[in-house]
């Protein structure tokens, strides 16, 4: 079966990770720091940390050969926040939702609008998203919370823009995954139970 | 000259939001590169981000001399420029190709453009394909003072480059506007 990118995770390690936004912002401070002007050079783009705890021999086989498939960073993979897999007013997910909406637009302020969310969803600041266009896939934080309405106007923070995430784009409530190349990987390697740690980079494909 | 009101609000604000772009004109067809993570849109052009921009070299000069830059463009595959892709600029009629290096301010939340302002403009001399960390294209531009004529000298014409590549119609635009005088059965200007 040939290998197909992105691959997902290893499926049966419990795992904690996290991702955490990392900004494109320098502070250009003048000589003596009486100025200080900051300039954005690219957008936030998420760093993952992910560690797989305690993993018995045979779970680190996987992890080898999920390694091995990726070959260093050739390949991609998809990963979640794992504290932020499910909204956080909705552990498991809102019933009766799949968690799909629609991106159907960006206000005049830059908030990001969707459309095609139950009205009784409610969204909380932090939670990530997942968005989806023609072959590429972001994941986003929203900043504000947002409690009532079958359409949502947010702002939202990531990887993303009105060029690339158009309108009409997939919007993924529920287990939003990120798009990662793989920057550190490490699976202890004694005999015993030992930890496997994954770092990576948000890429946009 | 001041700013456009709504960069200078940005500046004001202490807050710059920048991209650099860089547009690539071939006949028919123009290429986009911009820096940053996503695209930047501006005047019905889409800048494609790719992986690493240097400058190299902008100097100005006031004379009739072109002077030379250098543009690094590293492939991104998230975009489509695969170094696979960007090796098609071979393919382009890359030489004598108009390049148009560009700084674009964005609005800090909305990331539209609210500004563009030009850095230097050419044409590509050379084009090299090496390898820095990731495949990386150097384009060998100067500024186009070569358009500029000095008088009482002799222009390589379009005609004198059919002579050595009758395929090559690079100069075919190119104005003739220079005169050289022969001196034939008669004196000439003394030599200095």
């Amino acid at each position: 079966m040939p290998i197909s990118y992105p691959l997902d995770l290893p499926a049966f390690t419990p795992l904690s990770g996290r991702l955490t936004l990392v900004s494109g912002v320098v502070i250009s401070e003048s000589g003596t720091g009486e100025m200080v002007d900051a300039f954005e050079l690219t957008e936030p783009q998420f760093r993952l940390d992910l560690s797989a705890g305690l993993v018995s021999n045979l779970e680190r086989r996987a992890w080898q050969a999920w390694h091995a498939a990726l070959n260093g960073a050739f390949g991609t993979f998809r990963a979640p926040d794992f504290s932020r897999l499910w909204p956080a007013a909705h552990p498991g997910g809102f019933a009766g939702w799949a968690g799909t909406a629609t991106l159907s637009g960006w206000d005049g302020a830059g908030d990001a609008v969707f459309t095609g969310i139950p009205a009784g969803f409610v969204l909380t600041a932090g939670d990530l998203i997942q968005i989806n266009s023609g072959g590429k896939q972001t994941i986003v934080a929203a900043l504000a919370g947002s409690t009532s309405g079958t359409t949502r106007t947010l702002p939202v923070a990531g990887m993303i823009g009105p060029v690339d995430f158009p309108v009409g784009a997939t919007a993924l409530f529920h287990q939003p995954k990120g798009l990662f190349r793989l920057t550190d990987y490490n699976d202890g390697g004694s005999i015993r139970h030992d930890t496997v740690t994954v770092s990576g980079r948000q890429v946009l494909r | 000259m001041s700013r456009a009101p709504a960069i200078a609000a940005e500046f004001d604000a202490g807050r710059i939001t920048q991209r650099d772009l860089i547009r690539v004109d071939f006949p028919g067809e123009s290429w986009g590169f911009c820096s940053g993570a996503t695209s930047v849109e501006w005047m019905g052009q889409t800048y494609k981000p790719f992986g690493l921009l240097t400058l190299e070299d902008p100097e100005r000069g006031t004379g009739q001399e072109a002077v030379p830059f250098r543009l690094r463009l590293a492939a991104r595959q998230e975009f489509g420029f695969t170094p696979d892709v960007i090796s098609t600029l071979l393919a382009m009629p890359w030489r004598g190709a108009f390049v148009t290096a560009q700084v674009a301010y964005l609005d800090a939340r909305t990331r539209a453009v609210v500004g563009v302002e030009g850095v230097i403009e050419g044409v590509i001399v050379t084009l090299k394909r090496s390898f820095d960390g990731s495949p990386v294209w150097e384009i060998g531009c100067e500024t186009d003072q070569d358009g500029f004529h000095e008088p009482g000298y002799r222009d390589y014409s379009h005609a004198d480059q059919q002579l050595s590549d009758a395929t090559d119609t690079l100069l075919i635009g190119m104005e003739d506007a220079g005169t050289e005088n022969f001196y034939f059965g008669r004196t000439g200007p003394k030599p200095r």
